[in-house]
């Protein structure tokens, strides 16, 4: 049900706008049959002991990438190993953005290295190479740039910083899976690329992650450290993979509808902005971001109260940025002005397979009230 | 003691069981079956704390960067002993140790909030769960 008037909303006692909540992470459930059946096969081969699903997978991976793959029981874990590698020895700095996942500076303190913080740009929340490149010293080992939720990281400027700065490049590109960047595949850039394949992302594997790369040497380093490690892919998480990407067309088609519904609703909410993906490009949709502009009436956080009390799972969009977190481990940075402002000012909305169309057209005229009652709201909450 | 009491489950079970899961769609995170399990391999393992983690190894880096001298700490590797699927878990009878562990293992699970050295994404999937939850249904 909709608000009328500042007494209806939830968190002054009014009932709230959903029953259930609606989250921000995507959690695609894959098509049940699928996933058994492919299971199945491995089960029935060899007790989902031998990895033939996990060598599927990798292909499938290489496919939609343009690029060799090698997969790992998670994530980090992957991109720390592919970090051990890359790393120019006997140096200590990676570089990489403090705006970004909140585990990132550990991938490098788990090697021994140190997170070197650098700036974003105010617009797209990515690294640009000049924020990289006003980082890079004597001690400079890594460039780790990661993608934002929306936008991508000039890939080719990226690259020639790192090839005229001799630094290897590893990027966490796990919220542009799928995309494309002037046409080509991301994947396939840089020294490396990195996803998660967590439930929360584009790919349900469970718990899951993957390198994709062009370089031979890499590859067979990776594969060796995996086995090393005993760091694989279980049968299990492959199947689900697998099926998940089976469904990705059908997911793209459906992260796309929800993101028109939000242009839509959003449009004529004055004080906020959506931030929109580059359509020339292939994207997916999946994350839905807004900067709430100085005209916007209330504070960030009282927005999210209001939010949470109405069972809206909106969160801050990374927050806080990983500078001003403390940490067991050296970290280094400089003023990042830009990225202390943008920490402040976005946010991330509902989204993926829990949130109806019918539920974004609630949200879109959630917000629209709290622009317009926005002083009311704030006198309530003040008075 | 927990002993090898890995066998090969039927195949219907497992279907059942991730149907179930499909069901709740809860995929990871300390969802219900990795709770399940840690209060299974507790009694098990006569342990006050069960931690499932990832992997043996995931396991073994976080207990040895979380660096802490206590007697009872264990990490067990539950593949092929148990599952027919990697899995692992910590065992200590200390609170401080458990609370740490979870901290460190990721920020879903925890019991309350602790300053960690670093985190470790060692979070145990459901489906990992399942399949140990099965083959302690077939143990003794």
């Amino acid at each position: 049900m909709g608000k009328g008037c500042v007494d209806d909303l939830a968190l002054f006692g009014g009932q709230p706008l959903f029953q259930k909540v609606r989250p921000i992470s995507n959690l695609v459930r894959p098509d049940i049959n699928v996933f058994l059946s492919y299971l199945k096969e491995s089960y029935d081969t060899s007790y989902l002991q031998d990895g033939v699903l996990v060598r599927r997978l990798e292909r499938r991976l290489e496919k939609m990438h343009g690029a060799r793959c090698v997969t790992f029981c998670n994530g980090l874990w992957g991109m720390i190993l592919c970090a051990s590698l890359l790393a120019s020895k006997g140096k200590r700095q990676v570089i990489m953005p403090s705006f970004t996942y909140r585990r990132l500076g550990d991938i490098a303190a788990w090697l021994g290295l140190v997170p070197c913080y650098c700036d974003v740009d105010p617009y797209t929340l990515v690294v640009t190479p000049e924020t990289v490149g006003s980082c890079i010293g004597q001690d400079s080992a890594l460039i780790l740039a990661t993608q934002a939720m929306v936008h991508r990281v000039d890939y080719n400027g990226l690259e020639n910083l790192a090839r005229e700065s001799c630094l290897p490049l590893m990027i966490d590109s796990v919220e542009a899976g799928y995309a494309t960047y002037k046409g080509r595949k991301v994947g396939s850039f840089g020294d490396a690329e990195c996803f998660s394949m967590h439930a929360s992302k584009l790919l349900n594997a469970f718990e899951a992650g993957y390198i994709a790369t062009n370089r031979d040497d890499l590859i067979r380093g990776l594969r060796r450290l995996r086995s090393c490690y005993d760091m694989g892919l279980n049968e299990t998480h492959a199947a689900m993979a697998l099926a998940s990407l089976d469904d990705l067309d059908g997911q793209i088609d459906r992260n796309k509808l929800r993101y028109r519904t939000y242009q839509r609703v959003l449009g004529g909410v004055v004080g906020l902005t959506l931030l929109e993906y580059v359509e020339q490009e292939t994207q997916c949709f999946k994350n839905i971001a807004i900067r709430l502009e100085d005209s916007w009436p209330l504070s960030r956080s009282d927005t999210l109260d209001l939010l949470h009390a109405e069972k809206m799972l909106a969160r801050p969009y990374y927050y806080p940025p990983l500078h001003m977190k403390q940490t067991s481990y050296q970290t280094i940075s400089d003023d990042l002005l830009v990225t202390e402002r943008v920490s402040q000012n976005h946010l991330l909305l509902p989204c993926g397979d829990f949130v109806s169309l019918q539920d974004i057209e609630l949200v879109g005229e959630f917000l629209g009230f709290l622009s317009v009652y926005g002083e009311e709201i704030n006198a309530y909450i003040y008075r | 003691m927990l002993t090898s009491i890995a066998k090969i489950i039927e195949w219907d079970r497992i279907e059942t069981a991730f149907r179930e899961v499909f069901n709740r769609r809860w995929y990871t995170n300390s969802g219900p079956l990795v709770r399940k399990v840690e209060k299974e391999l507790e009694r098990y393992l006569n342990a006050k704390h069960v931690i499932c983690m990832t992997n043996y190894t995931i396991a073994k880096e976080i207990v040895r960067e979380a660096g802490v001298e206590d007697p009872s700490l264990r990490v067990i590797s539950l593949y092929p002993s148990v599952s027919m699927i990697p899995g692992a878990c910590v065992s200590t009878d200390r609170d401080r140790t458990g609370t740490l562990l979870r901290n460190m293992r990721s920020s879903y699970g925890i019991d309350r909030q602790m300053d960690v050295p670093l985190t470790g994404n060692g979070r145990m999937s459901e489906a990992q769960a399942l399949m140990i939850l099965l083959a302690l249904e077939k143990s003794p």
